[in-house]
């Protein structure tokens, strides 16, 4: 864990007594896991409190990303298949975007653009995952929440420190930098530190936040060579997603792509088409689902 | 998209995909060959590239004209793209390269760009 010193951002936010709160799915479903002798029917039970959530997650289970050859119609099932894990992290996924998936129109921040990138970068992720295969990504679906959340800063920054925000947002227009280079001049952080810091708060698994705390230094992760695999990913597929213009990320700038993490995730330049080729075609299905309606 | 050999490579004939040669981009993808390119790649010993379209024949669907002044516009938006990214690199002349076609092919068949930018 590449642990940080949140003490400047906390000052910063020490006046906000609403953070966001972690969706209360995904507490209730990490205290069960804990428990060995939990059963997929009681995982199932849990998640079917939440009907709208249930039913969007099934859909999920059914589309594209999965390509399932049979239809699969029960919570439970869903949670045999997936595993207790995966199923929580799609829960997380879901939540978060019927949380924060409404956007507000009308700001200087393209909200809506800003979850079309954040869902672009999810579904590239676990595209590149599954290339990269099981000793480099265990799981699909941690990198799918990992790809939501890696800009999850930039809400922070959005709804918290929204004057500044919005000179940070004049501040790439007018100088035409890249809009982390923006952040640094204006709040001497980044969206990468806020949203590390939430997700410190929240007590997500390390591995997420040291993704969202890095996905724009991944060299910076060393401790852990699993942190370093997540965070190569997210790298990467934020690249992608800004290079297929899927949605925005504040600035219309393409990042410069460590090598070393396409290379440490053992990818050639073979693989890349067909990311390409899953990543757009997934994410129209994932967007029809999880961002209209 | 073709191979072709550099000896059949003619000036004006779009670039598909980029052309490294030890692991440097001597001509990224979308570009119009000239003759100094012709000589660049004579010097670097390229053998073979790949360039837009079918040369021998006509019925190929990537042939398709596009107008000069909407490629012009899409080169110009991709270029500005990829700006303030390592295109030296090969993955991303290449994301480059696979971006500018999609533009092109879907200014072709007129489907709504889906990006907000
Ligand atoms: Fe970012
Ligand atoms: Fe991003």
């Amino acid at each position: 864990m590449n642990s940080r010193d949140f003490s400047g951002i906390e000052q910063m936010l020490g006046h906000v007594d609403q953070l966001p709160t972690l969706p209360a799915v995904y507490k209730r479903l990490q205290q069960m896991l804990t428990d060995p002798k939990v059963s997929a029917r009681e995982v199932g039970a849990v998640i079917e409190q939440d009907q709208a959530l249930a039913a969007k997650l099934l859909k999920v289970v059914n589309s594209s990303y999965y390509s399932f050859p049979r239809q699969v119609t029960t919570i439970s099932h869903s949670v045999v298949i997936l595993g207790f894990n995966e199923i929580k992290h799609m829960a997380l996924s879901v939540s978060l975007l019927k949380m924060f998936g409404n956007a507000r129109a009308g700001t200087l921040f393209d909200q809506s653009g800003f979850w079309k990138h954040s869902l672009g970068v999810a579904v590239c992720a676990g595209a590149i995952g599954r290339k990269a295969g099981p000793a480099k990504c265990p799981s699909h679906e941690e990198a799918f929440v990992a790809g939501l959340l890696h800009d999850i800063g930039k809400i922070i920054e959005d709804q918290f420190l929204h004057d500044d925000f919005v000179l940070v947002l004049r501040e790439q227009k007018k100088q035409d930098v890249r809009l982390i280079e923006a952040e640094k001049r204006i709040l001497k952080n980044t969206h990468q530190d806020f949203g590390a810091f939430l997700a410190h708060k929240w007590r997500l698994p390390a591995i997420l936040e040291s993704t969202i705390g890095f996905h724009h230094d991944p060299l910076r992760v060393q401790d852990s060579e699993s942190e370093f695999a997540m965070t190569s990913i997210i790298h990467c597929a934020n690249i992608i997603a800004r290079a297929l213009a899927i949605g925005t990320g504040g600035d219309p700038y393409v990042p410069r792509l460590e090598h070393q993490c396409w290379e440490f995730l053992d990818l050639g330049t073979d693989d890349l088409e067909p990311i390409v080729d899953e990543s757009a075609g997934v994410f129209n299905d994932m967007a029809k689902l999880l961002l209209e309606g | 998209m073709v191979r072709i050999k550099t000896s059949e490579l003619k000036e004006n004939m779009v670039v598909a995909r980029p052309v490294v040669a030890h692991g440097r981009v001597l001509l990224a993808a979308g570009v119009a060959v000239t003759g100094s390119h012709l000589r660049i790649l004579a010097t670097w010993g390229v053998q073979e590239i790949m360039v837009e379209g079918d040369p021998h024949s006509d019925c190929s669907h990537a042939s398709q004209p596009i107008d000069t002044q909407a490629r012009k516009t899409i080169e110009h938006a991709i270029e500005k793209r990829f700006s303030k990214s390592n295109t030296d690199n090969e993955i991303i002349a290449l994301l480059k390269n696979g971006a500018l076609r999609m533009e092109i092919e879907q200014s072709i068949q007129g489907t709504p760009d889906s990006s907000g930018e």
